[in-house]
């Protein structure tokens, strides 16, 4: 008999945070240290330019295998205008798709 | 009668181009437009940027705007022809595949919101009969060469760095080149070609427009342009040297739909004297 094991809330989450960590240190060139930092909320925001969230939102669907988390066409580019920012964006998507 | 401008950055040369085509009653043939490297004035920038950002406003609140005549503001319009935030300098001689490929990901997620294509996909993936031309890919590989020879500049060397942006299959425009094919098809964007050419230790860049909205694109259109050449004269190890846009329609969009207005257009097209 197989099991089939549904990941919770908080390990899409992870796993979101970790897709944006890489996509913009691994591919982006940010620094990891500043990243992380920004990510876990112990340092200032970082600002990224509209294509590189663009970018990040399309890696963390890749990583999530879905292709319709985010509606491009809702997005608007005063909304993506740093790290945290496009992260939230991500993670209320995701949290109202599990929800 | 043709109409020729020079600035001293890139934000004079678009409000001298703008005031230009105002005084010519709004719509022009042939407008030149020429700057060197990548500066602007923050004043003209800001200018624009609030203009169009009110006009964007006045859009949204009033949900007008047909697919295509949205106001986007300068720096979405400067990345649909090269989003610089993707060229990564300190990647060396992969820095223009590392971009395609970063690019055309992104290009992949947003295609609904333009599926008619954007400028940069045409550089980076032309839609080749044998399929997609990576144009960026086969032009930055001459210019490394050129970096990487003593001769440059001279000869066959300093003319032979064309992007092709119109396609074949699309319509009306004639154009000359065809990555690999060099024949002279049709082409439907209103950026129709671009050409760089290695002259005196410098790059320059040129860029063909079968038509330019002034107002909504222009200013977004020139600093894609200037990035679109930096980026390509790192890649040659040489600096930037002038970029000239020619419109063979330019448009300053007095008569638009959307009601930008005479005597706002003046007033940033103005900016240019006001340092």
């Amino acid at each position: 008999m197989s099991v089939v094991v549904t990941p919770s809330k908080a390990d899409v989450e992870a796993q979101v945070r970790a897709s944006v960590l890489d996509t913009l240190t691994n591919h982006l060139a940010m620094d990891a240290a500043a990243v992380t930092g920004c990510l876990d909320g112990s340092t200032d925001d970082l600002p990224i330019a509209s294509r590189v969230a663009i970018v990040v939102i399309a890696r963390v669907q890749k990583a999530l295998g879905v292709s319709d988390l985010v509606d491009p066409k809702k997005l608007r580019p005063e909304q993506v205008t740093s790290v945290r920012s496009v992260t939230d964006l991500v993670l209320r998507t995701v949290r109202e798709r599990l929800s | 009668m043709a109409i020729s401008v020079e600035g001293s950055n890139l934000s004079e040369a678009w409000a001298r181009a703008l005031g230009a085509t105002l005084d010519a009653g709004g719509k022009a043939v042939n407008v030149a437009a020429s700057w060197r490297g990548l500066d602007e004035s923050a004043h003209i920038r800001e200018a624009v940027d609030s203009f169009l950002a009110a006009r964007r406003a006045e859009q949204l609140e009033a949900k007008t705007g047909r697919a295509g005549w949205t106001v986007w503001p300068v720096e979405t319009v400067a990345n649909t022809i090269f989003p610089i935030d993707l060229y990564m300098p300190a990647k060396g001689d992969d820095a223009i595949a590392v971009f395609s490929e970063l690019y055309l990901e992104g290009r992949e997620f947003a295609r609904s919101v333009s599926p008619e294509g954007e400028y940069c996909e045409r550089l980076v993936a032309w839609p080749g009969p044998e399929g997609p031309v990576n144009q960026l890919e086969v032009l930055s590989r001459k210019l490394r060469r050129v970096r990487d020879r003593t001769d440059a500049g001279r000869g066959a060397l300093s003319s032979d760095y064309e992007l092709a942006v119109a396609h074949p299959m699309d319509a009306f425009d004639i154009r000359i080149q065809a990555p690999g094919h060099n024949n002279s098809p049709l082409g439907f964007p209103c950026l129709s070609h671009v050409s760089v050419t290695v002259h005196g230790g410098e790059l320059h860049l040129t860029a063909m427009y079968r038509n330019q909205h002034l107002t909504r694109k222009g200013y977004g259109n020139y600093l894609g342009l200037s990035r679109l050449g930096a980026a390509l004269a790192n890649e040659a190890g040489l600096p930037l040297g002038e970029v000239m846009v020619i419109a063979t329609h330019a448009d300053a969009e007095v008569h638009s739909a959307k009601g930008f207005g005479i005597n706002a257009l003046r007033a940033i097209a103005s900016e240019k004297t006001d340092a």
